[in-house]
C-alpha cells in the first residue's frame, strides 16, 4: 500500500480536514491528492463520502471566512500583499479584481479550480464589502464542487490509485527536477523581460516626493488613477486632480490623453 | 497598464511607487471622489 493511502486510511477524516484547511489558508500543501485517495477509500467503506465532503466544505469555509474578514478589515491592501508573490503584482491585482467584477459572487463557484484566484477571491469579496451571507453561500458551493470533483476522481479510479501513486513516486524525483528547472527558467525569463522593459522605456517608478514636486512645478504631469471600479468603491480617495482610467478604456481606443505630457499611473 | 499606454503611443509613462497607499503614507493630501464620478468610473 502506498504511504499516502496508508496515512489517509490511518488518520481518516481529520487528515482531510487539516489538509484542506492548510491549503485554503494559503500553505503550499495541495489537498487534491488526499481528497482523491479519500474518495478511493470511500468506495470500500473505509471513509464515508458524506463525511469527506462535509469536512472539506467546513475547512474551506473556515479558512475562506478568515480571508474574507481580513479583506473586510484591511481592504485591498490584503490583495496587494497576496499579489506580491506574483511576477506582475500590478497585473495580478487588476486582473483578479476585473475577473471578480465581471462574474461577481458566482465566480466563487469556480475560484478553487483556478490557481491564484482561489487565494485572492475571498479577501477580495471582503475588501469590496460583498454580503457575508452571499459569500458563505457561493463559497460553500465552490468548496463542494472542488472537493466533490477530486473525490469523484478517486471513486472512479479507485482500483488504480495505488498503481498511480507508485508510478508518480517512481518518476517523482526526475519529474520534480525537470519541473523545478523549467519554473526557474520561466521566472528568470519573466524577471529579465520586466527589467529590460523598465530600462528600455525609462520606467523607473516615481516616488511620492518626486511626484509632489512635479505637481507644483511649471509642467505638472497628468496623474491617472488606474484602479478598477470596485477598488475605487472600496476606497474613493484619490490624488487631487487625478483622472480615472480603466484598462478597458485604454484597450477600446476611447482614450484621449496628451502625448507630450508625462503620465503618472497609480493603483491601490 | 503602463505597457498598454506605451503601446498606444504615449511615451512618457511612469507608475507611482507604492501606489495611493504610498502617497497617503508619505503625508500628501487626497480628495474624495464624488458619487457621480464613482458611477461613471
Amino acid at each position: 500500500m502506498h504511504p499516502l493511502v496508508r496515512t489517509v486510511a490511518e488518520y481518516g477524516i481529520w487528515l482531510v480536514f487539516v489538509n484542506v484547511l492548510l491549503e485554503q489558508l494559503g500553505l503550499p500543501i495541495p489537498a487534491a491528492p488526499t481528497l482523491i485517495v479519500a474518495g478511493a477509500l470511500s468506495v470500500g467503506g473505509s471513509l464515508r463520502l458524506a463525511d469527506i465532503l462535509a469536512v472539506s466544505v467546513a475547512a474551506s469555509l473556515f479558512a475562506d471566512s478568515l480571508w474574507y474578514l481580513l479583506g473586510r478589515r484591511l481592504g485591498l491592501g490584503v490583495l496587494k500583499t497576496l499579489c506580491k508573490v506574483s511576477l506582475s503584482p500590478d497585473s495580478c491585482v487588476r486582473q483578479t479584481s476585473a475577473a471578480f467584477e465581471r462574474w461577481g459572487m458566482p465566480s466563487l463557484l469556480v475560484a478553487k479550480f483556478i490557481p491564484g484566484f482561489s487565494t485572492v477571491a475571498p479577501p477580495l469579496a471582503g475588501a469590496i464589502s460583498r454580503r457575508f451571507a452571499a459569500f458563505l453561500f457561493y463559497d460553500a458551493g465552490g468548496a463542494f464542487l472542488w472537493a466533490g470533483s477530486a473525490v469523484l476522481v478517486g471513486r472512479i479510479f479507485h482500483r488504480a490509485i495505488d498503481r498511480g501513486l507508485a508510478f508518480l513516486s517512481d518518476i517523482g524525483t526526475r519529474a520534480f527536477a525537470v519541473i523545478g528547472v523549467a519554473l526557474l527558467l520561466f521566472i528568470a525569463f519573466k524577471w529579465w523581460q520586466r527589467r529590460r522593459f523598465y530600462r528600455a522605456l525609462r520606467m523607473a517608478r516615481i516616488t511620492a516626493e518626486d511626484l509632489s514636486s512635479l505637481l507644483s512645478g511649471p509642467a505638472p504631469p497628468m496623474v491617472l488613477d488606474v484602479r478598477t471600479p470596485s477598488a475605487l468603491a472600496a476606497d474613493p480617495r484619490r490624488i487631487p486632480g487625478a483622472r480615472s482610467l480603466t484598462f478597458e478604456q485604454v484597450q477600446s481606443q476611447a482614450v484621449d490623453l496628451p502625448a507630450d505630457r508625462e503620465l503618472i499611473l497609480y493603483c491601490t | 497598464m503602463a505597457r498598454a499606454l506605451l503601446e498606444k503611443g504615449y511615451p512618457l509613462v511612469r507608475p507611482l511607487s507604492g501606489g495611493l497607499e504610498g502617497w497617503v503614507s508619505a503625508g500628501y493630501p487626497v480628495e474624495e471622489m464624488l458619487p457621480d464620478e464613482l458611477r461613471s468610473a
